[in-house]
């Protein structure tokens, strides 16, 4: 794809901001709304190369409680995705930040979780109470596929979201429970999961670089 | 050459909207409640060999069957009884159930061992039971025949009584 950057005229040296940006994932936050128990947070990090590449860090923290009659399952752990942004629609000039992207990530995360209070239903002899299980320290690495669109919605504020598309490459297993949700991936059962992300950040107007004029970036 | 990329068609109005809708997207429901059956009795089939030597499916007529240290009644006599299930006990490793058919009465005893086995989140969790030993006395009971001694399942058979 070749993408050409038209210069507005009348400018002098031009900056451009190229990061840092810091972002917050704001769908964990409806996530925990609708399903009681849970709570995640995550945190992205990216950084502006050649008006085009953003590489993007994404790390999180996630929390399950979910009680039922039948059990107490909870499960903790944490995930860090390492990958990369492509802006397809390239920029119109150093003021340009809007985006539609595609891009990558690996992900890796690592988690415990536990079922308690399990008990068996039984109405002829009375309900059992089994044993607890507790797994700690569990793996798993995944790739994902995002697209999205970013809007800079106030200077240096972004509003964003993205589909993506991930496929488990290998992941620890137990034998007793099977991982209900994996931090950073999302149902544990699933080999491949879709899902959406919907992130506000803000670009920190700390590294600025002088725009170049290209004639053309790719 | 100059070319404005395809950029300024997608003004940023547009893109803030469609950024603001996409929201209500996340919102998805998905609490199902546990739908299957968790009960993992031992399926009973009584049977009779018939004077050609070959196995006849036989109902019992009138018969009542309990458990020993439990006063619920698993079939009473109204009916006649073909296939039946029994709950073994989940607190004990052995467990005997009292066949009253008229006049005559059979005790049957399991000795077995057991284990709890996952069966989705919103279910939980199953007991998976595994026959040892199974005796019974002989007053209307002829014999016994161990179809299978893993009991998974609420809708599978695992012993056929055979009856005088």
């Amino acid at each position: 794809m070749l993408v050409l950057i038209y210069i507005h005229e009348g400018y002098g040296q031009k900056k451009r901001v190229v990061g840092p940006n810091i972002g917050y994932d704001v769908s964990q936050i409806a996530k925990g709304y609708f399903y009681p128990g849970y709570s995640a947070h995550v945190l992205s990090l990216d950084y502006e190369i050649d008006y085009l590449y953003y590489p993007v860090i994404e790390a999180g923290l996630f929390d399950l409680n979910k009680d039922q009659e039948s059990m107490n399952y909870s499960s903790d752990g944490r995930f860090v995705k390492l990958g990369m942004d492509y802006n397809v629609i390239g920029i119109q000039g150093p003021w340009d930040y809007d985006m539609l992207f595609g891009g990558a990530r690996i992900g890796v995360a690592q988690y415990n979780h536990s079922a308690r209070d399990i008990v068996i239903e039984n109405n002829y002899w009375g309900d059992y109470q089994a044993d607890n299980i507790e797994t700690n320290r569990l793996n798993a690495l995944w790739l994902e596929i995002v697209a999205g669109l970013k809007v800079e919605v106030l200077t240096n504020v972004f509003f964003g979201w993205s589909f993506r598309g991930q496929l488990m490459i290998a992941k620890n297993k137990d034998d007793n429970i099977p991982p209900y949700i994996i931090p950073g991936y999302g149902k544990g059962d699933n080999s491949i999961n879709i899902g959406i992300q919907y992130f506000i950040s803000y670009r920190f107007p700390i590294i600025k670089k002088d725009y170049k004029e290209p004639e053309q970036l790719l | 050459m100059k070319i404005v990329k395809e950029k300024y068609m997608m003004n940023r109005e547009f893109l803030l909207l469609i950024s603001l809708g996409i929201i209500f997207l996340l919102i998805q429901c998905e609490d199902d409640p546990c739908e299957e059956n968790l009960n993992t009795p031992v399926g009973v089939t009584f049977h009779t060999i018939d004077t050609n030597g070959v196995k006849q499916d036989v109902a019992i007529t009138s018969l009542s069957v309990y458990a020993l240290d439990n006063d619920s009644i698993i079939a009473d006599s109204s009916s006649s009884v073909h296939e039946l299930k029994l709950p073994l006990n989940p607190h004990k490793d052995s467990c005997m159930f009292i066949l009253d058919a008229d006049s005559l009465q059979d005790s049957i005893t399991f000795l077995y061992t057991h284990d709890k086995e996952f069966v989705s989140q919103d279910c939980g969790f199953k007991l998976v039971y595994e026959l040892d030993t199974i005796i019974s006395t002989g007053h209307f009971i002829d014999s016994l025949n161990i179809i299978q001694n893993t009991v998974n399942k609420s809708d599978e058979n695992h012993l056929e009584i055979f009856v005088l």
